[in-house]
């Protein structure tokens, strides 16, 4: 599955969301592979919500004309769906978007101290990006990370237990680009990929795009 | 006929096949098999409470407001009624305390985040929520947080508003938008208390059809942009009318406050518009206050003056005596009449053919086909059609010529009950759905129906594939010995789908059609309000009230003195000769040529050789402004009458409002010019008139407005069928009295609602012992047959295929369309439609506009006949390279209704391309950058 490495590189290799556009001729083609997989088309939506958000961080006014034509539903449909999901972004959103988990054990733990701390040091609110398009925050739900009371997730990697201190350093990290192996562009997520390779190729290539995954690492 | 007409015995059999005993209540019921328990309990007087339920539409159970105890296998358990289908021996407890528990608790629930706003709500007074909750409502509230609270209003689309903190998710927009109209605009976003209705972030909710969602709105959600704010439910007084603005004639309620026009609502019908309106017909109510003609108008020094009636009568008077002693009938030409009632239009084809004796009359303004064929043509209805085994649509866009049938015929196409043949030069947006679709080049529909029909000719000549030949063949069962039952449960659905080709290909190939399938049923698809009203009443070439043939005339020729001479001929002929100066006196009906008709440079110069123009106008359109006297006669919702439509059924006008002070009723005027001519027609009365048409004209024997008054409901057919017929008192269907908001159904709500057991009445009174069908068959005024058809003498022979332009690159033929919303006088007069005319875009291929370095939205000009207009391009993937699509009646753009469309000279309009005694058009295109090349 070399093809599918390239492509899933390209998108690690990814700094910044984009501001827009559709499906890249590449997203395009694998959009129309993973097609192929649901016997029924609408089936398809949300796989390809992941899909067009690891292209561009978020899911662009273009992807969601593109997918409703993939899929056959409206635009209306496609963005109605998406956003019933805090995990897909109808809005641009920052290099990092980040997730403080205000759930029980986390609160329990201090989730709302961190928060606050968190907030203090982006200097945005929750649910806000930064001007320079670095940071999106937002309070999340359970990220099922309890043991790591209180956690936060960074674009799809989880962090915990966190204090304003440990943020502090989370946050110089990613600035200096220390954690660039560590935390994938927003939106890229393995996942879809790995279905797509196991119903391809059978279940060895899933093996291997397990270890090759870079999130992984 | 359609199902609103029943023998007795056919429903008392219809009942006894499939009925299962169901108990509600402890009344034992008999419900049909299969139906919905909410509709069974309704049919006979239990009416369950209910949001999301609409007749209409798939049940989704997505309110459960309608709750009722059912006996189950583990005892009784709540079920919702309008998603539980009848089944034999069910016991059903609607009004247990365990069930109207459970409908308090729905409705406290659902009123937790609804804001109570009532007092400042559109809907408050006629809102289902509000209703129900005094009915079915806990009474009080457990509920002490804040509500949620939202932006409000939000525009969903540009005729549309949504406050979100009203909705309760019912989904009957979301359900209208993707079952009913097939387009899924809108849908749910967001979640939990969040949920709301929404659009995509890119397009708005600019649905033909959007209006309807605000109709079906069980709470103040969705509100008009057009009604918002202007009246209260209690203050609205109605009448029931019919929409005049295209020919499906859909049945809606006018309704009106302190004398105003301010809402137009669907009424709920099986078998016509089922309580769906366009946008449109919707909100064309705005027009009744503006750009109106209020007084009668001369032209005195070349300026139109304020004159009085006496005066205009007088002028009009002499013209017509001195256009009489110059040449006979012949120098005087009468168009149009689609926008007048059956009244009007008796009287005034009485005054120009037996007064005037004049041929020159039409309705039509030369963009449908020929009238008598299109009367001839054995005729469907439109639940014949959207019911029909296959339908065939050789027409253009329903959705943008008569969107209401588009309406009805998407839901049978979507759901398969029946299937579609398209031959149609464009992509319509049926065209998803057709089993078949053929894309005939300008010129090449007859070539391409005698392909498919004249199994002896040899087809080597095919224009298209044999293959798709073959397989229509097949479908429509085209064999080549001709059998009397060919063409059974066949409809097809015949327009002129190109304005800018000459109709004969339409009409020979519809000739083709009926001789080779003798059992096929044909909707012609004339567009204009009460066009087949007017042909019906004898307004067209070689007509005589009553769809009979001239030749037949025999009737009227004793009974209104003379006939005239001449052969007819159609208004592209009528205004060649105006336009050479043969023609005194130009009478428009109603009509608008400098706007409507498709060869600007023709009817320009007609208007500019003919000495004397009346206009009857509502409205100062183009053509009232040019004319050289107006009348001003009433507009939709002013005026009492019949009128008929497509299928060639029969309602009646409700008037609701005043007209202005001085304007007068069409046939009034006619009544005035004839008693001024000495012909004095002893009709005073708009009764008068109706039971004159009644007694004389035999296709409408008995059909009076009194008559239809009584018994009418939605409308008749003419000819009414054999006397033991019945036709049931009202196919009115109060199914569902939130399906039909308003006062009718405030008044409605908690009287038993028995429709299917209305006892049938005879519509005539007894008086006429033969049947109107039984006398048509014998006496002389037969009606209009094939063989009847006065043959087109014009381009015989000359149907072969026209080779493509060569000239050059640039050079493409050209497909004429019309849209929905174009600069015409409804949307110019309507505040709230006006903003959706449109520019002209120009339509081409992928191929052609990389050829000529286009991408979408580039501007470019187009050149025929010497003209230049103005066009956006846009790219149309399913058109094929070598053509071009322009609308009719468009603005060009950043120039939407300024001053050049009043006075008909807008630089984006295709009518200057187009000759209309051509038989195609070919334009050529000059885009903006090698625009100094090309024309040096």
């Amino acid at each position: 599955m070399k093809q599918n490495n390239d492509y899933m590189e390209k998108m690690l290799a990814r700094k910044t969301p984009s501001t827009g556009g559709g499906f890249s001729a590449e997203g395009m083609k694998r959009a129309e592979a993973l097609m192929a997989l649901y016997p029924v088309k609408r089936s398809a939506l949300i796989p390809m919500c992941h899909l067009a958000q690891g292209e561009h961080g978020w899911l662009t006014e273009e992807c969601i004309e593109e997918i409703a034509a993939l899929v056959g539903v409206s635009p209306a449909e496609v963005s109605g769906t998406a956003s019933f999901y805090d995990m897909l972004h109808l809005e641009p959103v920052g290099q990092y978007v980040i997730s403080v988990c205000t759930n029980i054990a986390c609160m329990l733990a201090g989730a709302y101290e961190l928060l606050e701390a968190v907030e203090e040091r982006l200097g945005i609110a929750s649910g806000q990006t930064d001007k320079d398009m670095r940071f999106t925050l937002e309070e999340a739900e359970c990220l099922g990370a309890c043991d790591t009371a209180p956690c936060l997730q960074v674009n799809s990697r989880f962090f915990g237990p966190m204090n304003s201190e440990s943020f502090d350093k989370l946050i110089t990290d990613l600035a200096s680009g220390a954690l660039a192996g560590v935390v994938p562009p927003h939106g890229v997520l393995s996942r879809v990929e790995r279905v797509f390779s196991l119903t391809t190729k059978g279940a060895t290539d899933a093996a291997q795009m397990d270890t090759t995954d870079a999130g992984q690492k | 006929m359609t199902d609103t007409v029943h023998t007795q015995n056919q429903a008392e059999e219809e009942e006894r096949d499939n009925t299962v005993n169901i108990v509600i209540d402890g009344v034992a019921i008999k419900a049909n098999e299969g139906e919905l328990l909410i509709e069974a309990a309704e049919r006979n007087g239990i009416f369950i409470p209910r949001f999301c339920y609409h007749p209409h539409m798939e049940p989704v159970g997505m309110c459960r407001m309608c709750l009722v105890e059912v006996s189950g296998p583990r005892g009784f358990a709540l079920q919702p009624a309008c998603y539980l289908k009848v089944q034999e021996n069910m016991e059903v407890m609607a009004s247990s305390d365990k069930a109207k528990r459970a409908q308090e608790g729905v409705l406290e629930l659902l009123l937790i985040n609804h804001p109570l706003d009532c007092p400042v709500c559109d809907k408050g007074g006629e809102c289902p929520l509000q209703d129900q909750t005094m009915s079915y409502g806990p009474g009080e509230s457990r509920f002490i947080e804040e509500k949620r609270h939202f932006d409000k209003p939000i525009e969903l689309g540009p005729l549309t508003y949504l406050d979100r903190e009203r909705c309760i998710q019912c989904a009957r927009c979301t359900r209208f938008a993707a079952e009913v109209a097939g387009e899924p605009q809108i849908d749910f976003a967001g979640r939990g208390d969040m949920t709301m209705v929404a659009t995509s972030p890119t397009r708005p909710f600019d649905s033909y059809f959007s209006g309807n969602t605000v109709q079906i709105c069980p709470v103040g959600a969705l509100t008009a942009k057009a009604y918002r704010f202007k009246s209260r439910p209690w203050d609205l007084e109605q009448a029931e009318t019919t929409c005049t603005l295209c020919s499906v004639g859909c049945r809606e309620v006018a309704q009106s406050s302190a004398g105003e026009l301010v809402r137009y609502l669907g009424v709920d019908n099986l078998t016509l518009n089922q309580s769906w309106l366009c946008d449109k017909g919707r909100y064309s109510f705005e027009a009744v206050k503006n750009g109106r003609v209020l007084t009668p108008l001369a032209r005195h020094e070349g300026v139109l003056e304020e004159v009085r009636w006496a005066d205009a009568l007088a002028d009009i008077t002499a013209g017509i005596r001195a256009g009489l002693a110059k040449g006979g009938g012949d120098q005087i030409a009468v168009l149009g009449g689609a926008k007048f009632t059956n009244e009007d239009n008796y009287m005034w084809a009485r005054l120009a053919k037996g007064v005037f004796g004049s041929e020159l009359v039409d309705a039509q303004l030369g963009d449908g086909f020929n009238a008598e064929l299109a009367l001839a043509l054995p005729r469907a209805g439109i639940e014949e059609t959207v019911n029909a085994r296959t339908v065939v649509l050789i027409a253009g866009d329903l959705k943008e010529e008569l969107p209401v049938l588009y309406l009805r015929l998407y839901q049978n196409l979507a759901k398969g009950k029946t299937k579609l043949i398209e031959i149609s030069p464009t992509h319509t947006s049926l065209s998803d759905l057709a089993k078949i679709k053929l894309s005939p080049r300008p010129g090449e529909l007859f070539s391409i129906t005698e392909d498919i029909f004249d199994v002896t000719k040899n087809s080597v000549g095919s224009l298209k594939d044999e293959s798709v030949i073959s397989s229509i063949r097949q479908f429509l069962d085209v064999r080549e010995e001709t059998s009397a039952d060919d063409g059974e449960g066949i409809v097809f659905v015949v327009g002129n789908a190109n304005l800018a080709e000459a109709p004969i290909y339409l009409e020979e190939s519809l000739k083709l059609i009926a001789a080779k399938l003798p059992k096929a049923k044909f909707l012609p698809a004339l567009r204009r309000g009460n066009i087949f009203g007017a042909l019906d009443m004898g307004l067209g070439p070689n007509l005589l009230p009553g769809r009979i043939n001239k030749d037949r005339g025999d009737f009227f020729r004793r009974t209104w003195g003379t006939l005239p001479a001449s052969p007819g001929i159609g208004t592209p002929e009528i205004l060649a000769k105006c336009a050479a100066g043969e023609v005194s006196v130009l009478v428009l009906l109603g009509a608008d040529p400098l706007s409507d008709f498709v060869d600007q440079a023709l009817v320009q110069k007609a208007f500019e050789n003919t000495p004397f123009i009346i206009s009857l106008a509502s409205h100062m359109d183009p053509s009232a402004t040019s004319a050289d006297v107006v009348l001003p006669v009433p507009y939709m919702g002013e005026t009492a009458g019949t009128v008929t439509n497509l299928e060639g059924r029969v309602s009646v006008l409700g008037q609701k409002v005043t007209p202005p002070a001085l304007a007068r009723q069409p046939w009034l005027i006619a009544a005035d010019i004839a008693r001024l001519l000495e012909e004095d027609f002893g009709l005073y009365t708009l009764e008068e008139v109706s039971q004159e048409i009644a007694d004389t004209v035999s296709l409408y024997r008995g059909v009076s407005l009194a008559s239809l008054k009584r018994f009418g409901g939605d409308g008749v057919f003419v000819p009414v069928k054999a006397a033991k017929v019945k036709i049931a008192s009202s196919t009115k269907s109060i199914f569902d009295p939130i399906a039909v908001p308003g006062i009718a159904s405030v008044e409605e709500q908690g009287a038993p609602i028995k429709t299917g057991s209305a006892k049938p009445i005879a519509l005539q009174d007894g008086n006429t012992k033969d049947s109107s069908a039984e006398a048509l068959a014998k006496g002389d005024a037969r009606l209009i047959s094939l063989a009847d058809v006065t043959s087109a003498t014009r381009h015989a022979g000359g149907l072969d295929v026209i080779a493509e332009p060569k000239s050059d690159k640039y050079s493409l033929r050209l497909i004429l369309q019309r849209d929905l919303y174009d600069a015409g006088s409804t949307l110019v007069n309507c505040p709230t439609l006006a903003s959706l005319g449109g520019v002209q875009e120009i339509l081409l291929a992928p191929s052609a506009a990389s050829g000529f370095g286009l991408q979408n939205g580039s501007p470019v000009n187009v050149t025929g006949r010497g003209q230049m207009i103005e066009a956006q391009v846009k790219i149309d993937k399913s058109l094929s390279p070598g053509l071009a699509v322009l609308k009719v009646n468009k603005s060009k753009a950043n120039d939407i209704f300024s001053a050049d469309v009043s006075d008909g000279i807008a630089s984006g309009r295709a009518e200057l391309l187009v000759d209309a005694s051509a038989l195609v058009t070919d334009i050529r295109l000059e885009t903006k950058h090698d625009k100094k090349k090309e024309l040096g």
